[in-house]
């Protein structure tokens, strides 16, 4: 069985040549597969050359499927796909997918109270749908719709909210607790990056008024 | 003389007297005179983490700028080994200066030590540096001196403040972003 050696060892000289990770793998696995099948049947071959072998093909089958994986074309859902479109223009749709994932869903009804004036919040927030109505405590008012941030200025500094947030329609916003979305964006640093430009755009804008 | 988040920052710091390019004097304080302050201090001007920092630092310029926010990057190389500086790593339109006394590094509670420069997890930093292209060069300022960042409002209160103890430290510039986006909240919830 030496041809199946020399078989596997010219694979593994294709796989070193190659410049993609994913065909790199790729020629190694099946590279892999020819050098258990030579060791196997080599009179006299150690097992443990084989042991050996399944363990690299293991490690490199687990890293070939999340390539793969990695590399799938991603199909936003509704909601995503208008947030890509109008707030997270710099995220990749994966990463949009994965920030998403870390909040929940929340459906308020008209003339619900979202946020309370001084009560300690401890979540982020973004419209989806509706309009929400900020009030302020010198009674000013501002309308907050599809895109808009709930409750960001006190996830940016950790003080209760200064202002009273109701539904003013049907609203539905999207909701991450911010212990967990802290402990995301620690370990993605580029979501990080892109919320912090969305929200530096959005207190921008409100200190602009 | 200790520095402390939420309080001013020390009259040693601000008095602290810089040197720009062509060698002319400041005191440090101008650079938050205007506006809130990112101060990054770098070890010496052919650093190879400083230049990781600043490739780093670079793409977040303009958000920072946005927010309200200048930078200032103070290192500790004679004014023409600044100007040098300035021109590899392009930063014709950041504020650096100089501080060949090392009285900014002091006031800021900065860490000067060997270790930190030749102890085996600086060797590993070196290491992993250069593996990713960034090569120390001959030492242009004093190379056991090490770097560190604060970020000091308009009012002159220290916001944040981060110590290198070895080469290849920096604060993650997100955490400094993030300060500069809890000042601009706060700023919105007084209008």
């Amino acid at each position: 069985m030496s041809w199946a050696l020399h078989l596997a060892n010219a694979c593994y000289v294709v796989s070193y040549a190659v410049k993609d990770i994913l065909w790199l793998r790729f020629v190694t696995l099946f590279a892999s597969v020819i050098t258990v099948i030579g060791v196997w049947f080599m009179p006299g071959a150690p097992r443990s050359l084989v042991i050996w072998q399944v363990v690299f093909f293991a490690i490199n089958l687990v890293r070939f499927v999340q390539l793969v994986h990695d590399r799938r074309p991603v199909r936003l859902p509704p909601d995503a796909r208008r947030l890509a479109a109008s707030v997270f223009r710099g995220l990749r749709p994966r990463d949009l997918l994965r920030l998403l994932a870390v909040g929940e869903t929340r459906e308020h009804a008209p003339g619900e109270r979202v946020i309370a004036r001084g009560e300690p919040l401890d979540h982020l927030a973004i419209v989806i749908d509706g309009t929400a109505r900020v009030e302020l405590a010198d009674r000013r008012a501002v309308e907050l719709s599809h895109g808009a941030f709930i409750g960001e200025i006190g996830y940016l500094t950790g003080k209760p909210p200064a202002a009273d947030v109701v539904a003013v329609t049907a609203l539905r916003v999207v909701r991450w607790p911010c212990a967990a979305l802290r402990a995301f964006l620690a370990s993605h640093d580029d979501t990080r990056t892109a919320l912090q430009l969305v929200l530096g755009a959005d207190l921008a804008a409100k200190l602009r008024g | 003389m200790t520095l402390a988040v939420g309080q001013p920052v020390p009259r040693a710091l601000a008095d602290a007297e810089v040197r720009d390019p062509a060698g002319e004097a400041h005191r440090l304080a101008e650079a938050w005179r205007e506006r809130d302050a990112v101060v990054v201090f770098v070890r010496h001007f052919a650093c190879a983490g400083c230049a990781e920092h600043v490739a780093a630092l670079r793409p977040r310029l303009a958000e920072l700028a946005a927010l309200g926010v200048g930078v200032t990057i103070v290192g500790n190389g004679t004014p023409p080994q600044l100007a040098a500086f300035v021109e590899r790593e392009q930063l014709a339109d950041v504020t650096c200066v100089t501080d060949p006394s090392l009285a900014a590094y002091r006031a800021a509670g900065l860490v000067r030590s060997a270790w930190g420069t030749f102890g085996p997890r600086a060797l590993a930093e070196h290491v992993r540096l250069g593996v990713r292209g960034y090569a120390s060069g001959r030492a242009r300022g004093d190379h056991l001196q090490q770097g560190g960042t604060l970020y000091v409002t308009r009012a002159g209160a220290l916001a944040y403040h981060e110590r290198q103890r070895r080469v290849g430290d920096r604060a993650p510039v997100g955490d400094v972003v993030d300060v500069a986006l809890a000042q601009r909240a706060l700023a919105a919830e007084a209008v």
